[in-house]
């Protein structure tokens, strides 16, 4: 089993930890559609209060445990502590709101960050291969092949770092930059989302 | 949008999907097919070998170069999967089921599969679409005759080889000029949703690594993964699974 440090993804919209089918399942339902090429794309708009209190709902809704979207410079975390009965989260203005009652049911906490969380420094480096499809990560060609690559392996744009299969489509992702493969975010045989981090890359 | 093939014909290779692939690296046009008579190396997905004894069944692959947006490229393993059936129904008159996404099945036993590979050329991005269907019994070994079939053995004639390739291809070319058309997506999700008894109120268990999902089938979202209504009412979109039938399980 691969370190379990792997799945602290850094950035992208991805959720934390878990994984698993039916989380995934239902993770596909509410990422936000990849921008076709029609979009100029400014930047993202900051996430509102009403959209902040219908992410509230859905976490609630689909019992997700953690919910995580990052944008330009802002963070929305949702945690929910206790998952058996399904409620409606306080939310407040800014800043930590609303910290679980003592012996409380299900709460949900909101944080919001307005910047990046310290401990994410040292990755800030490092260049990140994303998913570029929903689909399942296998990091091997046969699950007793040696994986195409592993941490300190080196890379140039060439070279397959996994395969992504959707629809039994097995797609051959590429480094696209030379450099070291320093972090591996997601295991083997793992679904993975749209634009999820896979590998940290240290650029030559 | 039309798909000139060119085939190149083997007595014996490793395997034609990588053979395939090889050429296309190196520069091979789209409509490039080839065909072994035995492969020695043939193969499924995640290593899984192909049983590919001398002239026992059709192996095939062929290089294609897609112009269509990355999200509808899933599509092409749907699409060989209809090309493999069109073929099996003109060449042998044999009506095959397809169970998600791409494997073709003859009274629930395989008879056929698709291997889709994407890779990265010296000319962009290609999809090699590997196709082997089971002609004669002797294409099954022991162990796989419980769950695979060939059609000679649903059939009790041995096909020509020549002639279920000959209309594989053009089923290809058709589908793949289908898929370039207005509303090509769509096109080839209502044809697999007409073409397979998976698509509709079909109990099904997904599994993907070792968590398990199971619900009644409903239909295909537009890229092609598989809609799946579970117990609660909610619509699971599914892109990667393997799927069994619950039918004679849960009723």
């Amino acid at each position: 089993m691969d370190e379990q440090e792997a799945i602290t993804a850094p950035g992208g919209d991805q959720l934390q930890k878990g994984g698993g089918a039916r989380r995934r399942f239902q993770r596909a339902k509410h990422r936000r559609e990849p921008q076709g090429d029609q979009a100029g794309a400014g930047p993202a708009p900051v996430i509102n209060m009403a959209e902040l209190r219908e992410l509230v709902g859905l976490i609630a809704t689909h019992g997700f445990t953690e919910f995580e979207l990052e944008q330009e410079g802002f963070r929305v975390r949702l945690r929910r502590e206790l998952a058996s009965v399904q409620t409606s989260a306080p939310v407040g203005q800014t800043g930590i709101v609303a910290p679980p009652p003592p012996n409380s049911g299900p709460v949900a906490t909101v944080e919001i960050e307005r910047e990046r969380r310290e401990d994410e420094q040292p990755e800030e480096k490092l260049h990140i291969i994303t998913s570029p499809i929903v689909g399942t990560f296998y990091r091997a060609p046969s699950p007793t092949a040696e994986p195409y690559v592993k941490v300190g392996s080196h890379v140039e744009p060439e070279t397959v770092v996994c395969i992504i299969e959707a629809m039994k489509l097995m797609n051959e992702i590429k480094a696209e930059v030379s450099g070291t493969v320093e972090k591996i975010y997601v295991e083997n045989a793992q679904p993975v989302e749209y634009g999820q981090p896979l590998f940290g890359i240290r650029l030559d | 949008m039309e798909l000139k093939a060119t085939i190149l014909r083997y007595e014996s290779l490793p395997s034609t999907n990588t053979e395939a692939a090889n050429q296309a690296r190196r520069g091979a046009p789209e409509g490039l097919c080839i065909v072994a008579r035995v492969q020695t190396r043939g193969r499924g997905r995640q290593g899984r070998t192909w049983a590919s004894p001398p002239g026992a069944g059709l192996y095939f692959s062929i290089v294609l170069r897609p112009r269509i947006e990355a999200r509808w490229w899933p599509l092409l393993s749907l699409l060989g999967a209809l090309a493999s059936r069109d073929a099996l129904r003109e060449a042998c008159a044999l009506v095959a089921d397809i169970k998600w996404p791409n494997d073709l099945l003859v009274e629930e036993r395989k008879i056929g599969g698709v291997l889709a590979e994407v890779i990265e050329t010296e000319l962009g991005r290609a999809c090699i679409l590997g196709i082997g269907l089971n002609l004669r019994d002797g294409a099954l070994p022991p162990e796989i005759r419980a769950t695979a079939t060939s059609v000679e053995r649903v059939s009790g004639e041995a096909p020509n080889t020549e002639t279920v390739l000959q209309a594989l291809v053009r089923a290809i070319a058709d589908w793949y000029g289908a898929l370039h058309a207005p509303a090509g997506p769509e096109r080839i999700c209502r044809e697999w949703e007409a073409s397979s008894s998976y698509a509709f109120n079909r109990r099904v268990r997904a599994t993907v690594g070792s968590e398990t999902i199971e619900g009644l089938t409903r239909g295909l979202e537009l890229d092609g993964a598989l809609r799946l209504e579970t117990e609660d009412g909610r619509i699971e979109r599914i892109y990667s699974a393997d799927i069994v039938s619950l039918r004679g399980v849960a009723g």
